[in-house]
């Protein structure tokens, strides 16, 4: 999928009108939503992307690819956002789209216990993949809906420490921390394209030469 | 014979003088019509002709083909209406096996009347039989093809694909009335173990989340259209436990209530999630996982320069072509192409349409695909390209012309060959997370400090980072976790297969039959035994393992793949013996409840306990193979690692001799410069040697000539000295000229 790419390497693969050659410096990092249906994944993503919320927003169904590009400290920086389906079963087709992945945001929604628990199990999921290179952020999303809280902030921040994520709580509704999510992930990208995990087993390499057609993407 | 629902609904759609079904929801009719035909749907409100919203952003080019769908859509009324009028009594004469009741749609005219021919011809094709007997039982059959092809009219869409998905043969009486019928909490007798099905708590919460984020703000989906969703959905997960609720239905549900009533989209969609997609919206989806595998492989063989594109930029289409299928196309495309893919893809009573229409849209964009180069454009495109496909013919009949040797026989061999690829690789993570499970629970319990481990096997973290301890659990431990842990497959939904297994367990015995079994070419290190024709050959040893590898490894591969059948199988039966174990357990616990007669009670105890035996059966069983399956693939893996170094070797071999090659390439070029140069300098000495010779003839010449001016001047001398004797004696005698002829030369010499 997207991989994080150097800044020479940005320039390589960019077609020829292409005006981030006059850019200082040009980043582009690939990352991944997470979390359980409903949680808010697309509405975050929308929201950060196009400035748009809607009350009802369409169930993702497999995933989607979204991108923007925007100025972090003098670097260009763009986004390429896979946002995920978040129903369990769709457990099955998500480390395709988190494998090549250089951060992920891992969402649950505050008036939903149900969907912090799951946030943790995703959490536990990406930490076995054993990349310690993986920007983690943990977003407590609608936060607009005070009233009907269950989870505290205060748990989900404890929580997030405890595993080395960094927390934000958001709002796709009123656009709280929305950017703020984003651009602290991007801030917190390792400088340097980082080496591939080294924690890969024996297994998984086992793993795709079972399934050849699924080569990683970050290699 | 045809279910009365039907008729309702026909006599419905009788009503309706354009002929489009209204929504029946138990009875109580809709208000709201279809907007093609009431016009509702206005252009300021950005909604197309069956009521979804464009993006503005496409809204110009929807405009522009709105026309050709309109022309089309007429040009396609008529040619049905030909159709079906030339072979109404053709049918009518051939199908008298059929009720009179049917004959209650004479209302509809011949039109109506006459759609028994489509289903004849749809019920031959269904039959699968191809031989010429059959050709002659339907001989329309392949004009009714055509004319899916070219697309179904809208005022007969939900009539036909009622018939195409065979909806209404599988139809039953009160069945649906009676799954919903549950919700009133009226306890019913019990009926049957699957009956009663578990988590459904889930389902509903999940389908309630669901109901207004499926086509938000369309006008069909208003109250009464969300009950009709929400009812149609909980009966399908009863009907079906196994699928239950899967994110996607809700878009299928919605899409065949805009086309009819309830109970109807209720039977065609258990017809599409049953028969056509069966193994797809399950809580493994592992038919979703091995049609992308399929997909893969095709793109590769029809369209090699774009897969090949693609590869170059580190995108695999599978992202995006999962989603497709899994939604059939809706949201991705626009509605027109939704609507026309459906058409033939339910009319084929199977999905291989999707594989054609994602081969035949991916090369309407290949070629501003092939002009991409960051990866990242190239994903966007591929995520926004399907949007801004309006031409729904183009799209439809590239994909039935262009790939229609793409049939569901070929695809049937190519997922029996992927398929294994996609179980092994489930039980693989489900294994991993196992491993990461038990490390986690020991190392909690290290800390914990809790000593009441028995046995205790060492096992390397996946991190490499520390060594930690493990407690198996015993046995019943085991079977316990199995049957009463609600949260298993949370995360890991492939896990079931293993929770038998200990890790820890497999492990070492794992390694041991490694170190039993693995043939000494693995080993790393020096070989000390007596083979030592390797010696001094540093890659002979290699080759040899390429040689084992050539024979063993089929025969590897053969039982890998046998043992992965049984696997499957197993894990199948295993599915079904834990849904009815499951089933049982509720049926005992309301029977407890409501002191139902023990003797009943006894028996469901009875197989109960028989069921939970032969799930334990099952699980060694299942551990078993897992295990084998696990050893011959590390072993095979380890083989393939063999072969790779081997290649890699003989890589660096071609390496060595090639820069050998080139240093002498190289040497010779400077030979060659040298000579070269040498022959310019022999050259220029040639040169030189030419030159030296001709100022040698020169100085000859003038040594000749100086030579011959001197005789001259001699001669002159002499002739002056006789002139000069002759002169000074005058009479002199001639003998004394001889005598003095030397001083006289001199002195002529001299005066000269
Ligand atoms: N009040 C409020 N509602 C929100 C917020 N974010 C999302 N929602 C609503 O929650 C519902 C689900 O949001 P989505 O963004 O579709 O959730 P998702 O995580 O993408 O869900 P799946 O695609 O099913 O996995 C939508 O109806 C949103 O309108 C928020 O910050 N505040
Ligand atoms: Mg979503």
């Amino acid at each position: 999928m997207c991989r994080l790419r150097d800044h020479a390497q940005g320039f390589r693969r960019r077609p020829f009108p292409d005006l981030s050659f006059f850019i200082s410096s040009f980043r582009s990092f690939c990352q991944v939503l997470l979390g359980d249906m409903g949680a808010g994944k697309s509405s975050l993503a929308l929201r950060f992307v196009k400035g748009q919320f809607f009350d009802y927003q369409e169930s993702t169904i497999g995933a989607a690819f979204l991108t923007q590009t925007l100025a972090v400290n003098e670097t260009t920086v763009k986004f390429e956002i896979w946002d995920t389906a978040g129903q369990e079963r769709y457990h099955s087709l998500a480390p395709m789209y988190y494998r090549g992945a250089a951060a992920a945001i891992i969402v649950y929604d505050i008036t939903n216990a149900d969907s912090f628990g799951r946030a943790k199990k995703w959490v536990q999921e990406l930490q076995r993949q054993g990349n310690p290179n993986l920007v983690m952020a943990l977003a407590g999303n609608k936060a607009d809906l005070a009233s009907k809280k269950k989870i505290e902030a205060e748990e989900g921040q404890a929580y997030a420490e405890e595993n080395g994520l960094f927390f934000m709580e958001t709002s796709a509704k009123t656009a709280q921390n929305v950017n703020e999510l984003f651009y602290e992930i991007a801030r917190k990208l390792p400088k340097a394209q980082p080496a591939q995990a080294a924690g890969m087993t024996l297994t998984d390499r086992s793993a795709s030469r079972l399934t050849p057609a699924k080569t990683t993407c970050c290699t | 014979m045809r279910p009365t629902g039907v008729q309702e609904a026909l006599s419905q759609v009788k009503a309706d003088a354009k002929g489009f079904g209204n929504g029946v929801a138990n009875g109580v009719h809709r208000e709201s019509r279809h907007p093609l035909i009431d016009g509702v749907v206005s252009l300021e409100e950005k909604r197309d002709m069956y009521g979804f919203t464009v993006r503005p952003q496409h809204l110009e080019k929807y405009l522009e083909h709105d026309k050709i769908y309109k022309e089309e859509e007429v040009h396609r009324s008529n040619r049905w209406e030909q159709f079906l009028e030339t072979y109404t009594s053709t049918s009518d004469s051939r199908s008298n096996g059929r009720g009179g009741g049917e004959t209650a749609i004479e209302g509809r005219g011949s039109c109506w009347g006459s759609l028994r021919a489509v289903e004849q011809a749809v019920l031959h094709k269904h039959s699968g039989v191809g031989n010429g007997d059959a050709i002659g039982m339907c001989p329309w059959a392949e004009e009714v093809k055509k004319l899916v092809w070219e697309g179904v009219p809208v005022s007969l869409r939900g009539e036909l694909w009622q018939i195409f998905t065979g909806a209404k043969v599988r139809w039953k009486d009160g069945f649906y009335q009676e799954r919903l019928a549950r919700d009133a909490n009226v306890v019913k007798p019990f009926a049957g173990p699957v009956e009663k099905p578990p988590r459904l708590e889930k389902w509903a919460s999940q389908i309630e989340k669901d109901l207004p984020r499926t086509f938000p703000g369309h006008p069909i989906l208003g109250e009464d259209g969300m009950g009709s969703l929400r009812r149609m959905l909980t009966a399908y997960a009863r009907h079906n436990p196994i699928v239950g609720y899967c994110q996607a239905m809700n878009f299928l549900g919605a899409l065949l209530l805009l086309f009819m009533p309830e109970e109807n989209a209720f039977w065609t969609l258990t017809s599409i999630v049953d028969v056509y997609f069966e193994g797809y919206y399950t809580e493994k989806m592992t038919e979703a996982q091995v049609d992308q595998l399929v997909f893969t492989q095709l793109m590769r063989e029809r369209l090699p320069k774009l897969a090949k594109h693609l590869e170059t930029v580190d995108v695999e289409i599978s992202w995006f072509t999962g989603s497709w299928f899994l939604s059939i196309f809706v949201n991705v495309l626009p509605w027109e192409c939704v609507l026309r893919v459906w058409d033939v893809l339910l009319y084929e009573g199977n999905r291989s349409m999707l594989f054609r229409t994602a081969l035949a849209l991916l090369e309407i964009h290949a070629a501003p695909l092939l002009q991409l180069h960051d990866n990242g454009d190239v994903l966007s495109m591929l995520q926004s390209m399907g949007e801004t496909t309006f031409d729904s013919s183009q799209l439809v009949l590239s994909a039935c012309l262009g790939f229609q040797e793409i049939d569901e026989g070929r695809l049937q061999k190519l997922r029996t060959r992927h398929r294994p690829t996609v179980i092994a690789e489930m039980h693989k993570r489900s294994l991993d997370v196992r491993q990461w499970r038990t490390i986690n629970a020991s190392s909690k319990q290290a800390i914990n400090g809790t000593t009441n481990g028995s046995v205790v096997a060492p096992l390397r973290i996946t991190q490499g980072e520390e060594t930690n301890t493990l407690k198996p659990q015993s046995n019943d431990q085991r079977r316990l976790i199995n049957l009463e842990d609600e949260d298993r497959s949370t995360l890991e939904p492939h896990l079931n297969g293993l929770k038998g297994l200990d890790i820890a367990e497999f492990e070492e015995r794992h390694t041991l039959n490694y170190q039993l079994s693995a043939p000494k070419f693995f080993s790393y290190e020096p070989l000390v035994s007596n083979e030592n024709h390797f010696k001094n050959e540093p890659y002979g040893r290699i080759d040899e393992t390429d040689e084992f590898e050539d024979t063993e490894s089929s025969d590897q591969e053969e039982e890998i793949s046998r043992l992965r059948k049984e696997l499957e199988h197993a894990l199948q039966a295993r599915e079904e013996a834990e849904c009815r174990a499951e089933g049982l357990k509720h049926a005992l616990a309301e029977m407890d409840q409501n002191r139902h007669s023990p003797v009943e009670m006894e028996k469901l105890k009875a197989q109960n306990a028989q069921l939970k035996q032969s799930l334990a059966d099952k699980h060694e069983q299942e551990s078993a193979t897992v295990e084998v399956l696990v050893r011959l693939e590390q072993e095979n893996r380890k083989a393939d690692d063999a072969r790779r170094r081997a290649v890699e070797k003989a890589e660096e071999n071609c390496e060595t001799s090639a820069r050998a090659l080139r240093r002498a390439a190289d040497e010779l070029e400077v030979m060659k410069k040298r000579a070269l140069a040498a022959e310019i300098m022999l050259e220029a000495m040639e040169k030189r040697a030419v030159m030296a010779e001709s100022m040698l003839k020169a100085v000859e010449q003038q040594a000749a000539d100086e030579l011959r001016a001197m005789e001259k001047r001699a001669v002159m001398a002499e002739s002056m000295l006789e002139a000069t004797l002759n002169f000074q004696s005058g009479s002199g005698p001639r003998t004394k000229r001889g005598v003095e002829p030397k001083s006289g030369a001199l002195a002529s010499m001299d005066s000269c």
